[in-house]
């Protein structure tokens, strides 16, 4: 067994030096300082600071040589990940305009991040630059953008490094048609808890004049596998999708919200529909449950509704939670209670009211306002580990 | 609750074990606190406790604090065990609650010491092996660097910057958000 601590701990120039400075300058006698910790339990404590709170391991770090060192070792982070298990919440991307299909854009503003961190490192400018690019999708670090230039080219940004890249051209027109597309890691079977910055997939689901296609490009090949009639033809539109194990779910909000569940492995397609008492106004999110099922959420009267699907049921779901928000989360008019977003495998739910944006952590039920009110949207939320020894490059994003 | 408890477990409770600490004070205590120790329990499991366990790394103060711990949460998931075969569902719920309130009560108000007090028992919880004890202390020392520059941590756990004026700067310099 290591030698735990010294035993006279002014023996020791590390452990004393700055005290009795910091206490001979106030002219008072130095205190008895707390032992020396070792390097173990030094472990030990900085594995329990709070992701959620990346400014505090930031802050740490600059304490001394051992701690910047222990903080930015791979072999620390990786503990530091499994220790915490789940991906925190940075922040959220937010839609502020939509290119409606065969339409012009209504509006050209581009797509905002706001920060749920304070301090944040992230930028308010970082987007700047992309006036009339569309969020598609965010997921495992990475954020992914439709951009308005010879008809749709897609674009991969990761809000932690800065950095940003285009795709090669998908082998179908995306400008033309209706598509859903979403953006995962492409291990399968990986936790994502230290995947950040690995090879990636994207996937593209297009319904065209011939059926549905699904088109998947791998980051590592650099290029686009195409798999033609994936399923029943299904009129996209792009909300966050939800990934739970090889199936990846897109919602289509235009269609009575009906739900598109494609199958990585198989390159097939089923659609899903929604359970029937669901309310079209209050907005809607899926989710995934922690027993690996589909769960939806949406508002209904000022009521939070938690829906679970549940194949063996006549009617698919079963509604397994109410919330009442009217003591939870303030509004003006409960007509403006909308549901627009779902943190993947973190169960926090985004609502918006007159009032405001507010995420409602479903086991705590704790509330949280994150932004300002907003007329209507649609957030992704960015959930990332963010450590010392990551430096985000705050560079305007490049317009194509 | 106890009596709700198998023999086997009555047995166990029974066998006592002897603690020395480094000041060579005595404690006697019974083999199901002991063993919330992962290192006592393989010593139990080496047949090495004849005569005493010798904690050379752990003053009496400590070891008594530590015991008042493992006392504490041997206790509770004794009765916690016993319970489950005796309650209903829903009863045993409300007992599980029950428990884990005055637990975390007890946790609470076992934190409330000085910081080298506190440095001590994680130390003893790090050399014996107890892993409750060991993230309750371990998470209080975390909590309390929370909002704190780094002046103010290096001040609160006497640490000495050795980084110097130029690297202090550069990392100032990239992350500045930090430290705004």
């Amino acid at each position: 067994m290591q030698s735990l601590y010294l035993a006279v701990p002014h023996a020791n120039p590390r452990l004393c030096s700055h005290r009795s400075a910091a206490a001979d300058k106030r002219g008072m006698a130095p205190l008895c300082p707390p032992p020396e910790l070792v390097d173990d339990t030094v472990t030990d404590i900085l594995l329990r600071l709070s992701p959620d709170e990346p400014v505090c391991l930031f802050r740490a770090s600059l304490v001394c040589k051992p701690w910047r060192r222990l903080l930015t070792d791979a072999a620390f982070l990786c503990r530091y990940h499994a220790f915490h298990r789940a991906l925190p919440l940075l922040g959220f991307l937010h839609k502020q305009q939509d290119i409606g299909v065969g339409y012009l854009p209504r509006f050209v503003y581009p797509p905002r991040f706001v920060p749920t961190i304070t301090p944040t490192p992230f930028s308010k400018c970082a987007l700047d630059g992309c006036a009339g690019w569309s969020v598609l999708d965010c997921r495992h670090g990475r954020v992914l953008f439709g951009v308005p230039v010879d008809g749709t080219s897609l674009v991969i940004w990761d809000p932690i490094t800065g950095k940003q890249q285009q795709l090669p051209k998908p082998p179908v027109h995306l400008g033309g048609h209706s598509y859903n597309a979403a953006v995962l890691c492409v291990v399968r079977g990986c936790d994502h808890l230290h995947c950040h910055g690995g090879p990636f997939l994207v996937v593209v689901v297009v319904c065209g004049y011939v059926g549905m296609q699904s088109h998947l490009y791998y980051s590592e090949a650099g290029a686009w596998n195409s798999y033609a009639d994936v399923g029943l033809e299904y009129l996209g539109h792009r909300e966050p999708s939800v990934l739970i194990g090889d199936d990846v779910y897109f919602i289509n909000i235009l269609r009575w919200h009906t739900i598109l569940k494609y199958n990585l492995g198989k390159n097939c397609s089923s659609i899903i529909q929604p359970p029937v008492v669901h309310n079209n106004d209050g907005g809607i999110a899926l989710m995934p449950m922690e027993d690996g099922l589909l769960g939806l959420a949406y508002v209904l009267h000022s009521k939070l509704c938690l829906w679970s699907r549940n194949p063996e049921e006549v009617a698919g779901w079963v509604e397994f939670r109410t919330i009442e928000l009217e003591a939870l989360i303030p509004f003006k008019s409960s007509f403006s209670i909308k549901v627009v977003g779902s943190a993947e495998g973190i169960g926090i739910i985004f609502v918006t009211t007159d009032v405001g944006v507010f995420t409602i952590e479903l086991k705590s039920g704790q509330v949280r306002k994150v932004g300002k009110h907003w007329e209507c949207f649609t957030v992704f939320p960015f959930m990332s580990f963010y450590t010392p020894g990551t430096v985000i490059t705050i560079e305007p994003a490049e317009v194509y | 609750m106890a009596s709700a408890g198998s023999g086997d477990e009555k047995a166990a409770a029974a066998a006592m074990i002897t603690l020395i600490s480094s000041d060579n004070e005595k404690f006697e205590v019974t083999e199901a606190t002991a063993t919330l120790s992962q290192t006592i329990r393989h010593m139990i499991e080496d047949g090495c406790t004849d005569g005493g366990v010798p904690l050379p790394n752990v003053t009496s103060k400590i070891l008594a604090r530590v015991i008042e711990y493992c006392k504490k949460h041997a206790t509770a998931a004794a009765g916690e065990e016993g319970s489950s075969s005796s309650f209903s569902d829903a009863a045993f719920l409300e007992v599980d609650r029950a428990f884990l309130e005055e637990l975390e009560e007890f946790d609470d108000a076992f934190l409330e010491v000085d910081r080298a007090t506190l440095f001590d028992l994680i130390l003893a919880a790090n050399y014996l092996d107890i892993k409750g004890l060991l993230n309750l202390t371990c998470q209080k020392v975390a909590d309390s660097v929370k909002g704190k520059t780094p002046e103010q941590i290096r001040e609160m756990y006497n640490i000495v910057n050795d980084l110097t004026p130029e690297e202090e700067a550069e990392i100032r310099r990239e992350t500045q958000w930090a430290f705004e």
